[in-house]
């Protein structure tokens, strides 16, 4: 027999159950533009700068989807298209120079021109990376090693990348798999451009001792990093501007190997098939637009692809610009990183 | 009798096989139907897909795979430390085993029902946990360098194979441990008391008397954590870093970040082949042992705190020490969790807070999970309980066919339904994302709760089986002759008698569903978010204050769910 | 009228021929014992007169109705196990009520005064709410006696219902059998293998053996006339001597047991016997007779004997072959008799019958 009691925690778990069904099934009104994106863009800030712009220039609402990196999401976003037939996005934000291989051999984009987007006009020939012009650059920047200052006296830090051989960086670099992040394949590509292709695999050979970890995305090698699980990462050249700005502390520093970074430019696109292509087009040209750019330092910690963008004085002074940054050209990149990671993954991984 | 009577036969026969052949053979069909769909065809057509080239089918690309060293590489290590991984569990689950057979305490029950906790723990949850308790900078080794001044930690487990290893003997020692529990409480005392009589030291009797009749629990136990050690996905990647991958990392990170299809069709077939192979092993093996031990009474348990001298004795101090190192290797992973999710780092303050099971109920959208927090609560408990109704109702079906004396083909038909118990689930998930996009039935809903019950289906046969086979058939047979319909009798007397297994597989049905993450993260929608995937979206964007009170929510759940076995499993009706 | 009736029922499992073209037919208001060794089939006869099982072929008849495929609840036959399988989750009254549920033609209230009779038929309806854990074995075969006779079935068969209990509650609860039996005038078949038990209360007995019945009669027939040494040695307990004819007449039978002794034996007459002359003959313990001045004589040694409180079993080797007889205490010069010694025995040639 049940007792009272017992009926009692019955009702309300029924109860309870039912709230929630009916706050759940809230649906929203009004015409919305999807966009699939990478978490960070989501978690610092950006999106809500985004949508604001967006709201008031059109007066429609932006559904972001963003719950792993950018590579992540983009084969989400193929996988997704593939299995129901249909786009589940209307624009994609966040795809890395080195995915355009992928990007174009799944064929997502639609084309575009500076009709549809005024606002690229302001963008520098340099960072416009697409040659068939359907991503268009929003930010870019470098990638580098970062280090933290309160385990890793500067005078001791690596100045080269020979000097980063040295054993007494044993088990001290958390990696960021190229297969799976893009902050990883970019750091590959730079040992690429620095060592040659016939080169490169020997300098991970050496390297491989001093690596305590490979993390598959940028955001859990960070935070193993912040957790004080090893000193040195791969990570961008504006982080010690980020740490200054946010924490107010001076701990994580920027390792500029040989003064150098490797560029990494992110873009934006619109997705083939969507129903919603005005709207899209109205998306990428409020991202460029001025007033969006200039959020791009501190809540994307980037450099904005608009040059007129305004940052705060601070945030220039503390983010390391690489003297003469290397990068691969992308048409390059596109034909060969299959190969170059399937010998990196049989060097490094193997044994 | 002449015509007459042959016209009779005839109808009669004819009568007798439609309303009892039809009718039974589509009842037994149906699950099996349910699997053929659901399981096997879409299996069979990644088979397929990762067998076909330009030129037919072939096994060019099987061979290539299988010629690449890195793959090659990654089998071995899959197949190491799954080895590795069975072992540890079987040493660290004699601790919980012996303590939970030996022993009387308050709350013992509890302690029981919450071992298996770890076991239905999303694996991201519990990497966080060994992160907080194990890392380099963790709890046990700031507290080993402060007490001890050291400047290395002296703790070095993770990114290596030994932290994998631990972790797996994390969440499959406590398996173990339960069905080595179940053969220590059953094991008759008279057996070491002899062999005491006789003059036999203990570890001798231990190793003679214990450990053999203990065999057939350690093996199902040992085979199942090898299973799941063999199929680790998340846990291999967040505890040793993507330099140590496994067949199930590899196919999931080439179906869905490398978008390499035919790769990982040739992949996931290679996966179902051992999969298939393991679950004959499992099978063979609980067959070699099934030498039932007789069920005799529960052996008579020490009461841990009887008086206070024996309870301070320096005898017990080994006991003690035992105790408190199992306990803090199963419990401090997840306090570590239950800490993080109700702190908040603040500069270097550490404060309290409830905020992050606040974001848990808030019903408003979130992008970093593409859904609402409290939609992915709901979806969850929801799947959880259509799950429950789908596997227990083709679980009890198999199980009375399972059941049945004289059954041929009794090993086929088993197989047919345990092997989803080793099929990799990132394989399964994959193969109903593409066969439901073939299919009309498109609801993400539906699939998620297909491949759920898929899971599911084998637990349930194991929960159930037992109470089955034991079933005293007459009593059912008493009601059929006493003029109750075959439903009448199974509603009537089966059903309220097998009452305690029906309410243990439900919860393991449900536990799995809530639990269930790798075929899930492939078939998901935003509309279908569940609670593990919301975790590890959450902690895949470092949400990690949300993700620990998402785990803790989830382990709550899991442990009612598993009390609930606790209550049901030791209230059974005795058989005489 | 025959009640129920068995043709020609076959049924095997994979090789093993569990009943083998077994005909029975049983009268209304009669019990028929079904004995036979453990193995030879007789519960699984009992399984598809209730519908457990189905024949390979013959059928089955009840009241002249063919229902040899009806469903098990359709068959109004009711069973009582050797366990009982009394439900554990019903209390007493519960359990006795559940074969009621099934019949729409009776009303609430006659439904529950049926229980109440039979509860109180059975003795137990102080114990009505009762779970079934909670009784005594002679108590809970009670209670399954009365939850099998409540719906009243046309046929009852009871599966060796007092194996599990004590020799003394045996005796008792077979007597209230048979006297249920009388009074509720119900058809019963009772299977067991206690063969006392069988001629103690049965009309008929079946004796059945490998499948078969071997023989079919009342308790008196089967006991003084069997019809194989099978039937011989399982009915009572029965010397089974080797003999050979020595001369043969309309009603009397001379044979040689050794080399000498020769003995008759009546013999009826449409008995035709082998041509080879060897004959078995059954003579039982209690018509053996200790001593001199009968109509056949045998001498033989005494190997053993065994005290039985009213009576003695004396074991004799007669020509190699071994005899038992049964003497009461008083007529017994108890005290003279040695292991090792001669004895004389003898026995009525209408004692002996041939088989």
């Amino acid at each position: 027999m049940l007792k009272a009691s017992k009926y009692l925690v019955l009702i309300a778990l029924a109860a309870g159950f039912i709230w929630m069904g009916s706050a759940v099934s809230l649906s929203q009104q009004g015409s919305t533009l999807t966009v699939y994106t990478y978490s960070s863009f989501v978690s610092y800030g950006m999106a809500d700068v985004v949508a604001q712009a967006f709201k008031s220039a059109t007066g429609a609402d932006i559904r972001f989807v963003a719950t792993s990196d950018s590579r992540a999401m983009l084969s989400r976003l193929i996988t997704e298209r593939d299995a129901r037939g249909e786009a589940p996005a209307d624009v994609f934000v966040g795809v890395e120079v080195n995915d355009l291989k992928t990007a174009r051999a799944h064929d997502v984009f639609e084309s575009l021109s500076t009709d549809d987007v005024p606002n690229l006009a302001n963008i520098p020939q340099e960072i416009q990376f697409d040659s068939e012009s359907k991503l268009i650059p929003y930010e870019h920047g470098f990638i580098t090693l970062i280090y933290n200052s309160t385990t890793l006296k500067p005078e001791d830090a690596p100045k080269t990348f020979q000097e980063l051989l040295d054993p007494k960086y044993k088990k001290s670099i958390i990696m960021i798999d190229p297969r799976t992040s893009s902050v990883g394949l970019s750091f590959l590509l730079w040992t690429i451009s620095k060592f040659g292709e016939s080169g490169y695999l020997d300098y991970w050979k050496q390297l491989k001792p001093n690596l305590l970890t490979i993390t598959d995305s940028w955001d859990s090698a960070f935070d193993l990093f912040s957790k004080g699980e090893a000193p040195i990462m791969v990570s961008f050249s504006t982080d010690h501007a980020y740490d200054l700005i946010v924490n107010g502390s001076d701990q994580i520093q920027v390792l500029a190997l040989e003064g150098q970074g490797y560029r990494t430019i992110f873009g934006a696109g619109i997705v083939k098939g969507t129903k919603q292509e005005a709207l899209a087009k109205q998306l990428l040209n409020i991202l460029l637009s001025p007033q969006v750019q200039s959020q791009i330092a501190e809540t994307e910690w980037m450099i904005p692809a608009n040059p007129n963008a305004q940052a705060r004085l601070l945030w220039f002074q503390n983010v390391v610009f690489p003297g003469s940054p290397e990068s691969l050209a992308a048409e390059d990149v596109s034909q060969n990183v299959d190969h170059w990671i399937d010998q990196w993954v049989n060097t490094v991984l193997s044994n | 009798m002449g015509k007459h009577g042959a016209q009779q036969l005839i109808l009669s026969v004819q009568l007798y096989s439609q309303r009892l052949k039809v009718g039974r053979v589509i009842l037994i069909a149906l699950p099996l139907l349910f699997l053929g769909a659901f399981f096997y065809l879409p299996l069979f057509q990644l088979l397929v897909r990762g067998l076909s080239s330009s030129a037919g089918l072939s096994l060019e690309r099987l061979s290539a795979l299988l010629s690449n060293s890195y793959l090659q590489h990654v089998l071995l290590f899959t197949l190491g430390q799954a080895i590795l991984s069975m072992l540890g569990s079987v040493i660290l689950c004699f601790g919980l085993a012996y303590f939970l057979s030996h022993y009387e305490f308050p709350g013992r029950p509890l302690l029981k029902a919450l071992t298996l906790v770890p076991f239905a723990l999303p694996p991201v949850a519990v990497a966080l946990g060994f992160l907080l308790v194990f890392g380099r900078s963790g709890a046990l080794n700031q507290t080993l360098m402060g007490l001890f001044g050291l400047h290395e930690p002296p703790i070095q487990i993770l990114y290596s194979i030994s932290g994998i290893v631990l972790a797996h003997a994390f969440y499959n020692a406590p398996i173990v441990a339960r069905f080595v529990t179940a053969a220590w409480e059953r094991l008759p005392m008279r057996y070491e008391e002899s062999a005491r009589a006789l003059g036999a030291p203990r570890w001798r009797i231990f190793l003679n008397i214990t450990l053999p009749m203990l065999m057939p629990g350690l093996i199902s136990g040992a085979m199942l954590a090898f299973i799941y050690s063999f199929l680790s996905f998340p846990i291999v990647l967040a505890v040793g870093g993507a330099q140590f991958s496994t067949i199930e990392v590899e196919i999931y990170r080439r179906a869905l970040i490398q978008i390499d299809i035919a790769g990982a069709s040739a992949l996931a077939t290679i996966a179902l082949i051992f999969s298939l192979l393991f679950t004959a092993l499992y099978l063979w093996g609980e067959r070699y042992y099934a030498h039932r031990l007789r069920a005799t009474p529960t052996r008579q348990r020490t009461p841990l705190f009887a008086d206070v001298k024996s309870a301070l004795s320096p005898r017990r101090w080994p006991l003690y020490l035992l105790i408190f190192v199992t306990l803090f290797f199963f419990l401090a992973p997840l306090v570590g969790v239950f800490v993080d999710s109700i702190t908040r780092q603040s500069g270097d303050h550490t404060m309290l807070t409830l905020d992050w099971y606040g974001q848990l109920f808030n019903p408003s959208y979130s992008a970093l999970i593409s859904a609402s927090p409290l939609h992915s609560v709901w979806n969850s408990l929801l799947f959880a309980l259509a799950t429950m109704c789908l596997s227990l109702s083709f679980g009890t079906i198999l199980s009375i066919i399972l059941s049945r004396p004289r059954l041929r083909g009794r090993i086929g038909l088993e197989a047919i339904a345990m092997a989803p118990l080793a099929a990799s689930p990132v394989a399964l998930g994959l193969a109903l994302l593409w066969s439901s996009a073939q299919t009309p039935f498109q609801s993400a809903w539906l699939a998620i709760v297909i491949a759920h019950s898929v899971l599911a289906i084998p637990f349930v046969i194991r929960a159930l089986r037992p109470a089955f086979s034991q079933f005293d058939l007459r009593l059912y047979e008493a009601a059929r002759s006493l003029g109750a319909s075959q439903i009448r009798s199974v509603l009537d007397i089966v059903l309220p008698l097998i009452r305690g297994s029906l309410v243990a597989g439900a919860a393991f049905a449900f536990a799995i569903s809530i639990a269930e993450m790798s075929a899930t993260i492939m078939l998901v929608q935003p509309e279908t978010l569940t609670m593990p995937v919301s975790v590890y979206y959450l902690l895949s964007s470092r949400q990690f204050g949300a993700a620990s009170a998402m785990s803790v929510l989830m382990m709550l759940v899991l442990a009612f769910s598993f009390v609930l076995i606790e209550r049901f499993s030791e209230k059974r009706f005795q058989f005489s | 009228m025959t009640q129920l009736e068995l043709r020609q029922i076959s049924k095997k499992f994979g090789n093993l021929t569990a009943v083998d073209r077994v005909s029975l037919s049983v009268n209304e208001n009669e019990l028929v014992a079904l004995v036979g060794p453990s193995g030879c089939g007789k519960t699984t006869l009992l399984r598809l007169i209730a519908g457990f099982e189905q024949p390979d072929s013959g059928q089955i008849l009840m009241g002249g109705q063919n229902i040899t495929h009806l469903r098990p609840e359709e068959r109004q036959v009711g069973i009582v196990f050797q366990d009982y399988a009394l439900f554990p989750h019903m209390n007493v009254k519960t359990n006795v009520a559940y074969g009621l549920r099934f019949s729409s033609s009776m009303s609430t209230a006659a439904k529950r005064d049926r229980v109440e009779e039979f509860l109180q038929l059975v003795g137990l309806s102080e114990l009505r709410s009762r779970m079934p854990e909670e009784l005594s074995a002679g108590q809970q075969q009670r209670v399954a006696l009365a939850r099998t006779l409540a719906p009243q079935p046309r046929v009852v068969l009871l599966d060796e219902p007092f194996s599990a209990l004590d020799q003394k509650l045996r005796h008792e609860l077979r007597f209230d059998l048979k006297r249920l039996q009388h009074a509720l005038k119900i058809t019963m078949i009772h299977v067991t293998h206690d063969q006392e038990e069988a001629l103690a209360i049965a009309e008929q007995v079946a004796v059945m053996n490998q499948g078969q019945i071997e023989q079919i009669g009342t308790p008196r027939e089967v006991y003084q006339q069997p019809r194989t040494t099978f039937v011989a040695r399982f009915i009572g307990r029965g010397n089974v001597l080797q003999a050979r004819v020595v001369s043969a007449e309309n009603k009397l039978l001379v044979a040689r047991l050794g080399e000498d002794q020769p003995i008759k034996i009546a013999k009826s007459s449409g008995q035709s016997l082998s041509s080879d002359g060897q004959i078995e003959i059954l003579i039982r313990p209690e018509h053996v007779q200790h001593g001199s001045g009968f109509e056949n004589q045998l001498r033989g040694t005494l190997r053993g004997i065994e005290f039985l409180g009213e009576a003695l079993l004396l074991h004799i080797e007669i020509a190699g072959q071994d005899v038992i007889a049964k003497i009461p205490v008083s007529s017994a010069k108890s005290e003279k008799l040695t292991e090792g010694q001669s004895v004389i025995i003898g026995f009525s040639s209408n004692d002996a019958a041939i088989i």
